[in-house]
């Protein structure tokens, strides 16, 4: 999903409003009903703040987890608790005034550092580096692509499936003349600075000699070479790179690095990629996750049971 | 007003922090144990979404494991502590923290 | 150069690691029989205690044997040793565990492990009523274990938990009928007045490090070859280092040893069984002071005045206290000051720099001392624990293999001539005579009073033997009625120690009677030649050695006749020159009132000191003063944070919000 500046802003905006607003009523009102409602709709909110952050599979889950269930849960606890209404009655004293207080100083001292920190005040936006609005990858594609056409992939070869759009933008970028090779380079390597995302990379055959397990030393090795040299002329083979490292062949490595990252940053957020390091990279949680929620049925059996009827037995 | 204009991850964790703030002033403030967990049900979700811009931000997905994981956390948590507090409701009638003074033994 | 000195030593030793095993044995001896005390006390069987307590102690003499054996075969200098593991290694201190096994160690491993396997032989008949058997023999192998390791030893560290480690079983044996209290009291001050000297000792090993930068033997010896204008030259207020250290190491020899003025423990040990006197207080632990100027002579070799110090108080201290063995009526005192009088004459050898025959004296002491104290055990045994020698008589008839046994360590002791007393003693008041160290006018009164000592050692032994085994009966018709010999367990040590007592000379017989004098030609390579300036004595002829023998011999053996012969025909006459003597016999008698001295003089200012400042001002006013001020404020304290302790968990949590606040106002303030 791609946004344009405005309206990306405007639907962060009234998702925040709508969040904050809600979040403010769970904790204001004195009647536990209401406070559950506006749960839900600060549930929703978040959601929906998910979804601007390309986390979809998040905000489906957040929904039918949050919304749907813990909810339910809370409500009917709410259905067969009587709430005392003195209870309900305000009573102000020092330590909700210092409560509410510290709370406020907190909100006030990480929204400062927030909002002075992460947030660009140059007029360039485009070289926002913080922005959200637009991936990463894309805005430097075409530079790549000036690149790679400069020594010598053809349009087809560089970007053969991940996606019409930045298909566009590689042939787009052929014909611009483009900015410094190093930089284009080094930016591509960079997106691949956390190991992780090698995992998105399938290396072409030139390479089939390194194993995988050496290829974060592979890259690394790149990114030093990229970082020292002027030009990517002078960027020497990789160290475990038996064979001869001309242009082709570093165009081949290259373009197989930026097609890796191209595909991740493709399908960020989608089901398939959360599934995919769910079920590969963190599987021993996952699974430790499920003995905690069997752990967990069966405390809320021990709880919930009477004391009459544990007497019986 | 490029500041407000551009959406950057300042943004979404000074959401986050608001939302946390919030839930915390509702968890020290509140008397009804019931709206004291839904505070916290709520500083958890903005915790998540303080871990989903991060990860947005990086183009990781480990961001997303965690909160994923941090759900079932939360899940398990809800139902446990519910069930708690029902059996604090059975054998005390009453759900005001005010009254539920037993951690000074 | 030290190094590479210290490298060519080492290439002299052999490891061998099963010398480990000698002082190992005892200790697994101790464990084992200790354990079963703690917790089976007497279900724990009293046959096993016996096996194991006895055989781990001839095993460990059979290794000792081994062990000489092998060191026998190599060269004069090279030494077995075994390192098992580096101990304490700290800085510039290093102190592995390692145990030498060298001529000198081997000559005490024999003796410890041999004269202490018949006493444990002989104790499991002596101990045989006892209750507490497991515990005694637990106490006697771990002592066996401490004496190894003092003697084998291949740093001054171990040797030092050797030697305290003798002195923590030395406290628990005598005082190991802790019940009557004056036992107990016996042993507390046998343990007070050890630590006495063992501050010395320590002064001593301090001034060692600081010097020399080294506790291990060979390296230190090698230290004193390299430095010898050092040890000589350099000086702390006046006096040389090595005057400072070997006195201060001979404080400790005093203490451990029972020399003046340390020697008033050594009596009052007496309250242990007969046994631990015999093998501690008499063969083994009270030599470890003898050991220990022998194993350290090279240091002694560069300071005549410290000899001078270790012969004058050896040699007063052997007359001082066979005076008062003259008067004494229990038998195990007359043999405790004949013991401290024995060792006054070790010291006098050492002390002229005749090492040999000190460690020789030791050897032969060590069997015939042993031989009358299980003697007098024999004895007491038999007279159902009676101790006083007046009780005594006629025992001759009723036990025939202690009366004779005891006669051969008698004329060892005693000095009749061929016994291995007279080979010992009269080598030492030869060498006092005719040694070079020192100046001939103190060679002479040393030689003197050694002379004196040698015929006093002679008329209370005599003494000693008539009252108890020729004169009349004066025993309780009762007690004589129970008169026994001993059994087997306790009549095999006395016969062997006899058979030793008497041929023992035959192992170091002088040159001047046609012997070879082998001990001092083993023991040759361990000393080293003392820096003097005196001429050898001209006259230091085998005629003069002839005429000095006959003259001690002749003394000793009318001394001899002519007391046995006045017991024997007028006994009742004692009692007349007892009163002729007025004041010398009761300061004989009262033990010249050393102890009343030390009261008045020491023990009461310190319990004063002790009671009235110690306690009463800083104890009571600043210790508790502090420890209440502390309690007090703590309370405060506690009383106030109580106030924040609202049991509300709501509460808890501001503090934890507030906090939070706070670091996170302080984190980005400093930034």
């Amino acid at each position: 999903m791609d946004w344009g500046e405005y309206t990306y802003a405007i639907a962060f905006y009234g998702t925040a409003a709508v969040a904050v607003a809600s979040a403010f009523m769970v904790v204001w009102h004195r009647n536990p009903i209401i406070n559950a409602l506006y749960l839900v709709v600060a549930f929703f909110a978040v959601a929906v703040a998910y979804v601007l952050l390309n986390a979809h599979f998040l905000a489906a889950i957040q929904i039918l987890l949050y919304a749907g269930a813990i909810l339910v849960l809370f409500l009917m606890i709410v259905m067969l608790i009587n709430v005392n209404p003195s209870d309900l009655a305000a009573r102000a004293t020092i330590g909700k005034a210092l409560g509410g207080g510290a709370a406020l100083g907190i909100m006030f001292l990480c929204v400062t550092v927030f909002m002075g920190g992460y947030v660009d005040k140059s007029a360039d936006g485009a070289a926002n580096p913080y922005s959200l609005s637009q991936k990463p990858g894309m805005a430097t594609a075409e530079e790549l692509a000036a690149y790679l056409i400069s020594v010598g992939a053809t349009v087809d070869s560089v970007v053969t499936d991940p996606s019409p759009a930045a298909r566009e933008m590689f042939a787009a970028g052929s014909s611009s003349a483009g900015p410094s090779r190093v930089a284009v380079a080094k930016n591509v390597l960079e997106g691949l600075e956390d190991e992780r995302n090698m995992d998105w990379v399938k290396l072409p055959e030139e390479f089939s000699s390194i194993q995988k397990l050496r290829m974060e030393d592979f890259r690394k090795a790149a990114l030093i070479t990229l970082a020292q040299a002027q030009d990517v002329d002078e960027v020497k083979a990789p160290v475990d790179y038996q064979g001869e490292f001309d242009d082709k062949v570093m165009s081949a490595y290259l373009t197989a690095l930026v097609r890796g990252r191209l595909n991740q940053i493709e399908s960020f957020g989608s089901t398939g990629a959360v599934g995919k390091v769910l079920f590969t990279r963190y599987i021993l949680p996952f699974e430790a996750a499920s003995f905690l929620l069997l752990a967990a049925i069966v405390g809320v059996l021990a709880l919930a049971r009477r004391e009459e009827t544990g007497e019986d037995s | 007003m490029t500041q407000f204009t551009h959406i950057g991850l300042g943004h979404f964790l000074a959401l986050s922090a608001i939302l946390f703030a919030l839930g915390m002033g509702g968890v020290l403030t509140r008397r009804n144990a019931l709206s004291v967990f839904m505070s916290i049900e709520l500083m958890l979700n903005s915790a998540n979404l303080a871990f989903a811009s991060f990860a947005r931000y990086t183009f990781t997905m480990s961001g997303h494991v965690f909160v994923f994981m941090a759900m079932v956390v939360a899940a398990c948590e809800v139902a446990v502590g519910l069930a708690i507090l029902l059996s604090i409701y059975r054998s005390r009638a009453t759900l005001s923290l005010d009254e539920l003074d037993l951690l000074k033994w | 150069m030290g190094h590479e000195t210290a490298i060519e030593i080492v290439n002299q030793g052999q490891a061998a690691a099963y010398i480990a095993l000698i002082p190992l044995l005892p200790f697994l001896g101790f464990l084992a029989n200790g354990m079963g005390w703690i917790i089976l006390r007497d279900k724990w069987p009293r046959m096993l205690v016996n096996v194991i307590a006895v055989s781990v102690v001839f095993i460990s003499f059979a290794l000792s044997v081994m062990a000489f054996l092998d060191l026998k075969a190599l060269e004069e200098g090279a030494y077995l040793f075994v390192e098992p593991f580096k101990w304490i290694e700290a800085g510039g201190v290093d102190a592995p565990i390692k145990l030498v096994f060298d001529r000198l160690s081997a000559v005490m491993c024999l003796v410890v492990t041999g004269v202490g396997g018949l006493i444990h032989l002989y104790s499991t008949g002596y101990m045989s009523h006892d209750k507490s058997f497991a515990r005694y023999f637990a106490y006697l192998n771990l002592f066996t274990f401490a004496m190894m390791l003092l003697v084998m030893g291949g740093n001054i560290v171990i040797m030092f938990v050797g030697w305290e480690g003798v002195g923590l079983c030395s406290y628990l044996l005598i005082g190991f009928w802790y019940e009557d209290p004056e036992k107990a009291s016996a042993g507390k001050k046998a343990f007070v007045v050890n630590r006495i000297g063992d501050f010395g000792f320590l002064v001593g090993i301090f001034t060692i490090f600081w010097l020399m930068g080294t506790m291990d033997f060979a390296a230190m010896r090698d230290w004193v070859i390299a430095h010898p204008e050092v040890m000589s030259g350099k000086t702390l207020l006046g006096v040389s280092v090595a005057t400072i250290i070997g006195i201060a190491l001979f404080v400790g020899a005093t203490g451990k040893s029972a020399q003046i003025p340390l020697y008033v423990w050594l009596p009052d040990a007496m309250a242990g069984p007969t046994p631990v006197s015999a093998l501690i207080h008499a063969a083994t632990m009270v030599t470890a002071g003898v050991y220990m100027i022998g194993r350290l002579n090279f240091i002694y070799a560069y300071s005549p005045a410290a000899l001078m110090v270790v012969a004058g108080v050896g040699v007063v201290t052997a007359l001082f206290s066979a005076t008062i063995g003259f008067t004494q009526t229990d038998i195990k005192k007359v043999l405790a000051y004949s013991t401290v009088s024995q060792l006054g004459y070790m010291f006098t050898a050492m002390g002229v720099a005749a090492y040999a025959a000190g460690i020789f004296h030791l050897t032969t002491h060590a069997f015939f001392k042993a031989l009358l104290f299980l003697g007098s055990g024999s004895v007491i045994h038999g007279l159902s624990g009676e101790q006083d020698m007046t009780k005594m008589g006629g025992l001759s008839k009723l036990m025939k293999i202690t009366c004779w046994s005891m006669f051969a360590g008698y004329f060892a002791i005693a000095g009749f001539p061929g016994l291995a007393g007279f080979v010992s003693k009269d080598e030492i008041l030869w060498k006092a005579y005719s040694n070079s160290v020192h100046p001939a006018q103190f060679n002479q009164i040393v030689y003197l009073i050694g002379l004196v000592a040698a015929v006093c050692t002679a008329i209370y032994m005599t003494r000693l033997m008539m009252l108890t085994f020729f004169t009349p009966s004066r025993m309780d018709p009762e007690v004589e009625h129970h008169v026994h010999e001993s059994p087997w367990t306790m009549t095999v040590p006395l016969i062997a120690l006899a058979i030793l007592s008497a041929v023992g000379g035959i192992f170091n017989w002088p040159h001047a009677l046609g012997g070879g004098a082998s001990f001092e030609h083993w023991l040759h390579p361990m000393w080293m030649e003392v820096n003097t300036t005196h001429e050898a004595h001209g006259h230091a002829s085998h005629a003069m050695e002839y005429v000095l023998m006959g003259l001690s011999v002749g003394l000793a053996v009318g001394a001899m006749a002519s007391v046995a012969f006045l017991y024997y025909k007028y006994r009742e006459k004692t009692a007349v020159i007892a009163e002729r003597l007025g004041v010398l016999y009761r300061a004989s008698l009262n033990k010249y009132w050393v102890d009343e001295i030390y009261e008045t003089l020491v023990i009461n200012p310190i319990k004063s000191i002790s009671y009235y400042f110690l306690f009463r001002l800083f104890d009571a006013n600043v210790i508790d003063g502090a420890v209440n001020g502390l309690a007090g404020l703590t309370k405060g304290l506690g009383h106030a944070g109580g106030r924040m302790h609202t049991g509300k968990v709501q509460t808890y949590a501001l503090y934890i919000a507030i906090g939070l606040l706070v670091i996170l106002t302080f984190y980005l303030g400093t930034r």
